[in-house]
This record gives C-alpha cells, sequence and structure tokens, in this order.
C-alpha cells in the first residue's frame, strides 16, 4: 500500500464530503489536476461514503459476550505473574502496542 | 494485587511502554473473570453492553483513591486492544468449528448465515486494521476504539483527546478506506 497516495486521497475525500454536491466537481478537479489515479480513488471513496450505509454499523463489541461466554476460550497464559504473563502473551499483540 | 496493577497504570501515565504489555493480559483475565461471574447468575445477564463491562473493570482493577483522570484514558486503549482479541480469537474458533470436517453437517437458516458473515467482517476487519494503522495510526484507534470496543463518538473522543467531531470525520475516513480495502481493486503495488 502506497501510504502517502492513500492519506492525499483521504485527505481530498474528507474535504470533498464536506462541499454542497454542485461545487464537488469543481473542486476534484482543482484538487486532483490530471491526477488520474487520485481522482479515481476519491470517486470511491465517495461513492463508498454514499452507498454503503450499513458498513461497519454494528460494533463487533456486540459479540462480546458471546465470546467471553466460550467454555474454551482461555488464552495460554498460565499464570498471572507479571513477568511470566508479558513473555507468554501472544507477541501478535504486544507488536501492536500504540 | 490492585495495588500492584495500579503501578502498572501509574507507569503507563509515565510513558512505559512495556507497562501495557504487562497489563493486558491482567485486563484480559479480568473481562472474562468478570464476565464468567455475570453469565453464571441465574437467568444470564446477556444484556451486560461492552461499555458497561469495561468501566466495571477498571473499577475493579484499579485502586480508585490512587487513578488520574488521564489513567482512565490510558486503560480504555489497552482494554480495546484485549476486546479486539478476543473478538478476534472467538470468530476464528466459531468458523474452524463450523467448517470441521468430522462435524455433522446442519442446514444452515438465515440467522446462521447472517452471523457468519459478522465472523468473517471481524477477522478481515482485524486484517485491514494493520494496513490501516500504517497509513494512518489514529484512524486504526479510532475503528479499534469503536468497532472493537463499542464506545460511541463521545467516549472515543474523550480516550483520544481530541473532539467528537474530528471522531465523526475519522471515522468517516476510516470506514470508506477499510470498505475500499476490502471490497474494492487491488493496489498495484
Amino acid at each position: 500500500v502506497n501510504a502517502e497516495r492513500w492519506k492525499r486521497a483521504l485527505d481530498v475525500f474528507d474535504e470533498a464530503i464536506e462541499r454542497a454536491d454542485e461545487s464537488r466537481s469543481e473542486f476534484l478537479l482543482a484538487a486532483c489536476g490530471d491526477d488520474r489515479e487520485l481522482r479515481d480513488r476519491v470517486e470511491r471513496l465517495l461513492t463508498i461514503e454514499r452507498e454503503e450505509r450499513e458498513f461497519l454499523e454494528h460494533p463487533a463489541a456486540e459479540h462480546l459476550i458471546d465470546a467471553l461466554a466460550q467454555p474454551d476460550a482461555e488464552p495460554p497464559h498460565a499464570h498471572r505473574s507479571q513477568t511470566s504473563a508479558r513473555v507468554q502473551w501472544p507477541p501478535r499483540v504486544v507488536r501492536r502496542a500504540m | 494485587m490492585p495495588s500492584d496493577i495500579t503501578e502498572l497504570l501509574v507507569a503507563l501515565r509515565e510513558g512505559r511502554r512495556d507497562a501495557q504489555d504487562q497489563l493486558l493480559p491482567l485486563v484480559y483475565d479480568e473481562l472474562r473473570s468478570l464476565a464468567a461471574r455475570r453469565l453464571g447468575r441465574a437467568g444470564a445477564d446477556r444484556t451486560l453492553g461492552p461499555t458497561a463491562l469495561l468501566h466495571e473493570t477498571y473499577l475493579r482493577l484499579f485502586d480508585q483513591t490512587r487513578v488520574e483522570l488521564n489513567d482512565r484514558r490510558h486503560f480504555f486503549a489497552v482494554a480495546a486492544i484485549a476486546m479486539r482479541q478476543i473478538l478476534v480469537d472467538h470468530a476464528r474458533r466459531r468458523l474452524a468449528l463450523k467448517r470441521g470436517g468430522d462435524q455433522v453437517r446442519v442446514p444452515l437458516d438465515d440467522r446462521d448465515h447472517a452471523t457468519d458473515e459478522r465472523l468473517e467482517e471481524i477477522l478481515s476487519l482485524d486484517e485491514a486494521l494493520v494496513r490501516l494503522k500504517e497509513m494512518d495510526e489514529r484512524l486504526a484507534r479510532v475503528v479499534e476504539l469503536r468497532y472493537f470496543a463499542g464506545l460511541t463518538v463521545d467516549e472515543t473522543a474523550d480516550v483520544l483527546g481530541v473532539t467528537g467531531r474530528t471522531i465523526k470525520r475519522d471515522w468517516r475516513k476510516a470506514r470508506a478506506v477499510l470498505y475500499d480495502m476490502l471490497h474494492g481493486p487491488e493496489d498495484p503495488e
């Protein structure tokens, strides 16, 4: 993924959406110039915003009680001691640290 | 125990990242045991919402005389990671069970089908979030807090220390880009 390209597309999308329909295409023309790829990307995002209203409307958190109720759901950390917990918990999560 | 854990929260306040690694399994355990106690009661309390569960976990884990206002934010950020992990594990296990070869096949009704779609959404979202985080870390955190921890716009704004309006805009951007990642054309790279 080209992160910078995406960030730019998101910024243009964010601004475009704040504009009235009439002035939007003018704004897009000015913001994207002859960068066709950027323009396509922003148009795609605008279509998603308009048509996919249901996407992510129901948080996964709604399933939390079901997930916690699973009897076989213990993670593989055996002890609560702070040092062992740190080593044993899946490293995948640790990497996600903010 | 509560005083040790509160120490970790204090360490987190002081910017020690290892404190988060240590706090994570403790929060995970407490969420589980709290849910087990609630579900064990007669008429199992399935109405317990995620936010209520998080608040209760926070009150139980930490010495409330020693925490500061900011600590609650740090806690929610860590708890959201724990919840994401719990939900992803759950989705993975449920789907694996259904696809298990030895199981007697039962016809799926519409509700089952809808649930499967939700479980698959959780897994694909988890993967897409890793990519989103490389692109824009705050957008990924907003989705983690709202989608995986079930926080409202205002609660998310409070945890991240920005305005509700910023969260709404972030959410809109994150939603669109995640949808495109999952359903749009492949990136030419």
